[in-house]
């Protein structure tokens, strides 16, 4: 849809006004990036151009948004020195791995503002964006969403997708919430009523250890006993980022920052495995997730 | 393929990688998973471009990402200037064991990917990953040199006389593994 978008008339248009005027191509790669833009091959410095705005390392898009939703979200989790960061990103061949092709790092002096950014993305994927009630909040708007919507989902008409905003479906779900013969009607109650699922489980470390699938055995022995409506798995792992990238220290030699910083080794990845249940059921879930837990975890793990 | 085998098989390679005493870092890790798709066929359907260090899979950082995250895989620092290795931790050593029978009816394709990818540095499997990459877009009529040339255009600092060598290399590779129906598993047939 991005694509779409950039390269609609009203967009054009914009791009063409400009002095120089912009390419589209070039809008396209840079606010994509390669993987999702497969139409092109990107030239090593396409690459790293790239990766200074979507990058997942430092990538202006991630590195605002923790500040944004951090600032918003009240939480202090989301900080880091981002003007010490900034001013020492350096493009690097790779010489740490034998090999010249540059790469997006960094001059020494920024190696703790960067281990300072991906601690702070890694609190704020555990306590924001994978809190439990944060989490079964977007599974009941991504319900009420598909039983809404027609079709099931957005249009992928660039100007009809335009006309939807989050005005129109705050209206919605109200209504849809004031009226019990709507489709969306459950979902809808669910979020207006704050009368979202609860958790039952959630991963632990122990029961993990013993069978690296005990969420997902819960989950359906929860669904034969209860019934599937009542509840919902949620299960899902930080993205891939790379926290390897070339460090130029003052001496002038290339290492890798994961050889420069211990940080760096230990910073874990975030994940989400939860188990939720409709509160009216909440009770008798407790209960019998009790009865039956040590044989749940034991049953594919043994 | 289903995830849970996928990821048992992308460890089940890493092992290997490690046994022919291979760094073994996120770099071999991907190029040995491209050619163990592309050159052996052993389907894990990742999705492949050309981005760092030649044929990429943004799925394969993922997965290499969820496996850490479950306690599947360990990451050990490496001293100046490498970036750390990957192996199977316990937990996934025992899940290795478990699926015993998946791995072993891959296992020559897995052995063979280990042996080209073992002993080589990041820049050699980026060439031979590349060249690779090159020449299944340019089909089996593309000359050494024109292969050569677009390796060249694609990542200026591989030469095109390094390019046009490591070419002559997949080529007898391609001969070797091209047609490996006796190797392929009877369900991929």
């Amino acid at each position: 849809m991005t694509i779409e978008l950039i390269r609609s008339p009203s967009m054009q248009s914009i791009w063409e006004e400009m002095t120089p005027p912009l390419r589209t191509e070039d809008v396209i790669k840079l606010a994509v990036g390669p993987e999702k833009y497969r139409e092109h091959v990107f030239t090593d410095w396409e690459t790293i151009l790239s990766e200074t705005i979507v990058g997942s390392a430092f990538g202006a898009d991630r590195m605002d948004y923790l500040l944004r939703d951090s600032y918003h979200s009240g939480v202090a989790y989301g900080s880091y020195d981002r003007y010490r960061l900034i001013d020492t990103l350096r493009v690097l061949p790779r010489e740490d791995q034998g090999s010249s092709e540059p790469a997006l790092g960094l001059e020494e002096g920024g190696l703790h503002s960067a281990e300072a950014l991906m601690l702070a993305r890694y609190f704020m994927y555990q306590q924001v964006y994978f809190h439990p009630v944060r989490r079964i909040y977007d599974i009941h708007l991504k319900e009420f969403l598909k039983e809404w919507l027609r079709n099931g989902s957005f249009s992928t008409n660039p100007s009809k997708y335009l006309t939807m905003t989050d005005a129109e479906v705050t209206a919605a779900i109200l209504s849809a919430s004031r009226n019990f013969r709507s489709r969306a009607h459950r979902s809808a109650l669910n979020i207006t009523n704050r009368q979202h699922f609860k958790v039952l489980y959630q991963r632990n470390p122990a029961d993990h250890n013993r069978n690296p699938d005990a969420s997902k055995v819960i989950y359906e022995a929860a669904c034969k006993q209860f019934g599937s409506e009542f509840l919902r798995h949620d299960s899902h792992t930080q993205r891939g980022e790379s926290i390897d990238f070339p460090v130029l220290m003052r001496d002038g030699r290339i290492a890798s920052s994961l050889s420069m910083s211990d940080t760096l080794n230990r910073v874990p990845v975030a994940l989400v495995d939860y188990v939720f249940v409709d509160r009216d059921k909440l009770e008798d879930g407790r209960e019998w997730l009790e009865r039956e837990r040590e044989a749940l975890v034991a049953r594919v793990g043994g | 393929m289903s995830k849970n085998d996928r990821c048992v098989l992308l460890m089940a390679l890493i092992n290997e990688l490690g046994r022919r005493e291979s760094w073994c870092g996120e770099t071999h890790v991907q190029k040995a998973a491209y050619l163990a798709q592309n050159l052996q066929n052993i389907p894990f359907n990742y999705d492949f471009l050309l981005y760092k260090h030649g044929p990429y899979s943004f799925e394969v950082t993922d997965e290499l990402t969820a496996l850490r995250a479950n306690n599947l895989l360990v990451v050990r620092a490496q001293p100046y200037p490498y970036g750390p290795t990957l192996s199977p931790s316990e937990l996934g050593r025992s899940m290795m064991l478990g699926r015993a029978e998946l791995i072993e009816r891959y296992q020559p394709q897995l052995i063979e990917v280990a042996e080209i990818c073992g002993g080589k540095g990041v820049a050699e499997l980026e060439r031979v990953a590349t060249a690779y990459f090159v020449t299944r877009e340019a089909g089996a009529d593309a000359s050494i040199r024109d292969r050569g040339v677009r390796v060249n255009k694609l990542k200026p600092h591989i030469s095109e006389a390094e390019a046009m060598a490591t070419m002559r290399n997949v080529d007898q590779m391609i001969a070797k593994f091209g047609s490996n129906e006796v190797r392929r598993p009877v369900e991929d047939r």
